[in-house]
């Protein structure tokens, strides 16, 4: 694989978008983005998540209202929900199986990469309260919401960061080839 | 004399549902979050007040939250900006606030009418040369 692979390129440009215009989603585009999702790697093939497409307005707001991660104000939402009753019959035990959110990281990457690819901006949302969450939704006790997944069609964004100051991360600093070595 | 600002109900039910919904995710969320979430509610609680036009302080409150909304994301890039920030904030709004107290344009106050202290009086505020 090379760097100029359309993978690689979309894996390394995808940004967390704060900043979209008013202009709502065709659901065309919705649709590819539950596709991803649907092709993500579950553990065991167990797929006990479900999904969420919120493209009313109102129903935005309000799960906004209860979702202080939510900065940005987008005009769709993907809310990953783990169904409890179907973990219940796979046997997953929730409390102790980290799988579960492993599975919904790679679920939500999937979208955010297709979304991209479709020159949507998206942004990721973990801090939203899960009973103000479910109660906007009107969710069934069995299902849990997980993560919620912002998307719109991103606008510029201009980072004001202050001089000297960089966020720069390589792969030096978190690969270590063949065995951990402690720093110094 | 500070103006009288009519906030809507609804506008408070929003700002109850964040500030409610910030309580509860910063059980488990780490440490630092939970100042991210009072900052980022007191830009909330000024687009309210701008909003419902706050009149000669408008350019204040509108100063305000265009810091807090350029500068909050530093938590997720620069920490020690972050807090630099956040330690110098209270010290702009006690400057918008001092006047209101020390400003004989607050008409009517009288001692006994302090909402802070009914023996609080500007004057008795040491002065510093």
């Amino acid at each position: 694989m090379s760097a100029k692979d359309p993978v690689f390129q979309a894996i390394k440009t995808r940004r967390a978008s704060r900043l979209f215009t008013q202009e709502a989603i065709a659901r065309e585009h919705l649709i590819p983005m539950m596709e991803s999702a649907r092709w993500a790697p579950s553990a065991g093939n167990r797929r006990i998540h479900k999904f969420i497409v919120i493209e009313d307005q109102r129903t935005i707001q309000l799960v906004r209202s209860f979702s202080p991660g939510m900065l940005s104000h987008p005009t769709a939402l993907i809310v990953i929900c783990t169904d409890k009753d179907k973990a219940a019959l796979e046997g997953v035990r929730l409390a102790a199986d980290m799988s579960t959110w492993v599975d919904v990281g790679a679920a939500a990457q999937n979208i955010m990469l297709t979304a991209h690819e479709l020159g949507l901006g998206t942004c990721p949302t973990t801090s939203f309260s899960h009973s103000g969450v479910s109660q906007a939704l009107n969710l069934p006790s069995h299902l849990e919401p997980e993560y919620i997944v912002q998307i719109g069609y991103p606008l510029p964004e201009t980072r004001v960061m202050r001089p000297g100051v960089s966020t720069k991360l390589t792969v030096d600093d978190i690969t270590y080839w063949g065995a951990f070595e402690q720093e110094n | 004399m500070s103006n009288q600002i009519a906030m809507a109900e609804f506008e408070a039910l929003k700002l109850l549902a964040y500030l409610t919904a910030s309580a509860d995710i910063s059980l488990f969320e780490p440490d630092l979050y939970g100042p991210f979430r009072l900052i980022d509610a007191a830009s909330q609680l000024a687009e309210c007040v701008l909003a419902n036009d706050p009149g000669e302080r408008r350019d204040f409150w509108q100063a305000i939250k265009a810091e807090i909304d350029q500068k909050k994301i530093w938590l997720m890039h620069d920490r020690p900006g972050f807090r630099e920030f956040l330690a110098a904030m209270p010290g702009k709004v006690a400057k918008e606030l001092a006047k209101e107290y020390l400003n004989e344009r607050m008409e009517g106050w009288r001692v006994g009418q302090n909402p802070i202290s009914p023996t609080f009086h500007p004057s008795s505020l040491p002065r510093f040369k």
